[in-house]
């Protein structure tokens, strides 16, 4: 045979793809975890500083 | 802490209105590559992240320079957070590229120059974070950290220039590489046009990242500030 058929790599294109979606989504992901629990913990000790000057 | 600003919200739609863009180009507007068939699609991702990585290296490196000088905090937010999103596409641009190379050169991994160099950055800047997380003193840890993100650069163009200089099975995207490069393909129009798009809507994402994670770093400061009020 002098021509050569395509290949069928459609199953690693896949793979390659699935890889950059949960690394990249896991990143945002990460990134809003951690703003929202830096925001949570920061509300709750300006309100314990608070109530200190208080009493 | 303030919520995102409208500039950084609208940036970040355009970055994610870019990026459908881009993958509807990857997966419909460039062809089909005849050799290596649909996997060579991955190339476009692959190249586009680890030129994020090492565009965030830079980054890291100049405003490393520039907070050693001036001594001002936001260089620091900026090296840490590109540190951080740098090493985050290394790894999502190695593991695609290992992805790509089991059906070309029938392997996942081989200690070829270019792939042994970018693992070595890559754990340099896994070092960096490991160091910034391991010194408890504020200033002594960003006038470190800084240090080493100056000196760990020197990782970042023997990996660019790896397949340029070495004899490697790694083919080169721009420029001529080794001919015993394996993988390697001539890229029609639309080829060109799909991974310069990629090139710039990964651009975009690390800088809408970055914004993001500086802000994140901020308030991480104002918390630890806080903290140290309460215990004290």
């Amino acid at each position: 045979m002098l021509f050569q058929t395509t290949p069928d790599t459609s199953s690693y294109l896949l793979l390659g793809f699935v890889i950059f979606g949960v690394v990249g989504i896991g990143f945002v992901l990460s990134i809003y975890v951690r703003m929202r629990n830096l925001r949570r913990d920061t509300k709750m000790i300006e309100e314990l500083l608070e109530d200190s000057d208080k009493h | 802490m303030e919520p995102a600003s409208r500039n950084l919200r609208t940036l970040t739609y355009i970055s994610a209105a870019l990026f459908l863009v881009s993958l509807y180009m990857v997966f419909f507007y460039a062809p089909l590559e005849v050799v290596m068939g649909q996997v060579q699609r991955v190339f476009y991702y692959h190249v586009s992240s680890l030129w994020v990585g090492m565009l965030a290296f830079l980054v890291t490196f100049i405003v490393g320079i520039i907070y050693l000088r001036t001594g001002n905090l936001k260089w620091d937010r900026i090296a840490v957070g590109s540190a951080e999103i740098g090493l985050v596409f290394t790894i999502m641009g190695t593991a695609g590229g290992a992805i790509w190379a089991r059906p070309i050169w029938n392997t996942w991994w081989t200690w070829d120059p270019r792939l042994t160099t970018t693992t070595i950055m890559l754990l340099l800047y896994v070092a960096y974070l490991m160091l910034r997380q391991g010194i408890d003193d504020p200033e002594r840890r960003r006038r470190f950290a800084s240090v080493y993100g100056i000196v760990a650069f020197v990782s970042v163009p023997l990996t660019f220039f790896a397949i340029r200089i070495w004899r490697t099975i790694h083919p080169v995207v721009i420029g001529t590489g080794d001919p015993e490069a394996e993988g390697g393909f001539n890229m029609t129009p639309r080829m060109v046009q799909t991974l310069l798009f990629s090139f710039f809507t990964f651009t975009l994402l690390y800088i809408t990242l970055l914004w993001h994670r500086v802000r994140l770093e901020r308030l991480s400061e104002h918390m630890a500030a806080l903290r140290a009020k309460f215990v004290s």
